[in-house]
């Protein structure tokens, strides 16, 4: 989203000789609390409603005779305002001058085309933005969980697992198998009657699988089956499928050399655009309880 | 929205920033009534320093050290999460990572381990007894 879609009004912009008197009137006037401030028409400051507040405060460390004269009453925009400021093309994104704002500790921008100021973005606009964004997006941050399923006994707990924390959020789930590489690629051409048998009897078998785990709940399941390289071919899918949260079976190693050898989930977690949830096979405690 | 399927969540952290990436998830994991997060440190076991053929510190000196240093760390993490009105703990403990984890995990019984790659960089996933969540370098979204 670019920031000029934040620009609901004409701008409202002041001169930099005008009383601080004037211009606070005028920003009450205009319920604003920041105004560019032009000099020929060019930008030269911004003067904020926190900066005129400090001007006003008296500094005297008791009540005194300072306290009966009006500290504004002599000054104008070019002694309070910001000079220099940090101003945005219309076309910037929203997610840019947020982070403008942090990095640059700005309370609002003026938004600047071909040297003229067509308006004013303030930081409680960006995060209006920006928490509207998340909260369309993905009320509880969870908004797809891919389940990746070996098809082998004691792996469907996994499925189980990802449907268990998806009906937390109302996230989706899809239920992903991968044949091995060097199989099938469907579409090309080479691929036998028997080729096409085993990736449908897979694609039964994801279905199957992906009912048992439901155990009668009403939760929706997209079923796939896919070939490659088993860990690449998880991660890619979860990146186009912009998932939150992959979840597969942690594959027992037994023996002495169990420990070093790089199980699926050990992989997935160096090559996946998200978390991966590694549940043990069943049997094991911890899960599904 | 229903409550989490986990009820007590262990997070393992090192003390970086790298780690606290598990605590949006920890955040989101314990949502619910009734659920509580333990956060554990675990402080490699110390070796007496010596110099001179003198020793300079001993074991229990070091490891007093490290875990006072843990709490100190843990401490203001911890309070975070109580501001959002979360139950939370936080154990610090000296020894082997996996096998301290483990122990952690038998003693608080704890239902999923949560948990940045790194932290752990030994920990075979496939050795524990309960699911981990683990979010890795390319990870868009923290863990």
């Amino acid at each position: 989203m670019k920031i000029k879609t934040l620009l609901t009004r004409p701008a409202i912009t002041i001169g930099p000789a005008t009383s601080i008197r004037d211009a606070r009137a005028l920003m009450r006037r205009r319920g604003i609390r920041h105004l560019p401030v032009l000099e020929h028409g060019r930008l030269v400051g911004m003067l904020a409603e926190r900066g005129i507040d400090r001007a006003d405060a008296s500094s005297a460390p008791e009540i005194g005779v300072h306290d009966w004269l009006d500290p504004l009453a002599d000054l104008v925009v070019a002694d309070v305002m910001t000079r220099g400021p940090v101003a945005l093309h219309p076309e910037t994104s929203v997610a840019e001058a947020a982070r403008l704002a942090c990095d640059h500790r700005v309370d609002a921008f003026a938004v600047v085309d071909c040297d003229e100021v067509a308006g004013v973005v303030t930081r409680s606009d960006l995060l209006a933005v920006l928490g509207g964004l998340l909260e369309h997006r993905h009320p509880t941050g969870l908004g797809h969980v891919l389940a990746a399923t070996s098809l082998r006994p004691g792996t469907r707990r996994a499925l189980g697992e990802a449907l268990r924390i998806a009906a937390t959020a109302g996230a989706a789930v899809t239920a992903l198998h991968v044949l091995p590489a060097a199989s099938f690629v469907p579409g090309l051409e080479g691929a036998t009657a028997e080729d096409v048998t085993r990736v449908e009897r897979a694609r039964r078998r994801v279905a199957d699988e992906a009912t048992a785990a439901r155990a009668g709940r009403a939760q929706d399941v997209t079923c796939e089956v896919a070939e490659g390289t088993v860990a690449r071919e998880i991660a890619r899918r979860a990146e186009e499928l912009d998932s939150d949260l992959i979840v597969v079976g942690a594959e027992a190693r037994p023996g002495i050399l169990g420990a070093f050898v790089e199980t699926l989930a050990d992989r997935l977690v160096r090559l996946a655009p998200c978390p991966v949830l590694a549940v043990p096979r069943s049997g094991a405690r911890g899960a599904g309880r | 929205m229903r409550s989490s399927p986990y009820s007590r969540l262990l997070v393992l952290l090192d003390g970086t920033e790298r780690g606290e990436r598990a605590l949006p998830w920890a955040r989101h994991l314990a949502r619910g009534p009734g659920r509580v997060v333990h956060l554990l440190m675990v402080a490699p076991a110390a070796r007496a320093l010596a110099a001179g053929g003198r020793t300079v510190a001993f074991v229990d000196q070091l490891e007093d050290g490290a875990r006072a240093a843990a709490h100190a760390y843990l401490g203001p993490v911890a309070a975070r999460l109580r501001e959002d009105g979360m139950t939370v703990w936080t154990h610090v403990r000296v020894g082997g990572l996996a096998q301290v984890t483990r122990a952690v995990i038998e003693e608080l019984d704890a239902d999923v381990l949560v948990l940045t790659d790194g932290v752990a960089p030994l920990l075979p996933l496939h050795a524990a007894p309960i699911p981990v969540l683990m979010s890795g370098p390319r990870s868009r979204r923290s863990a």
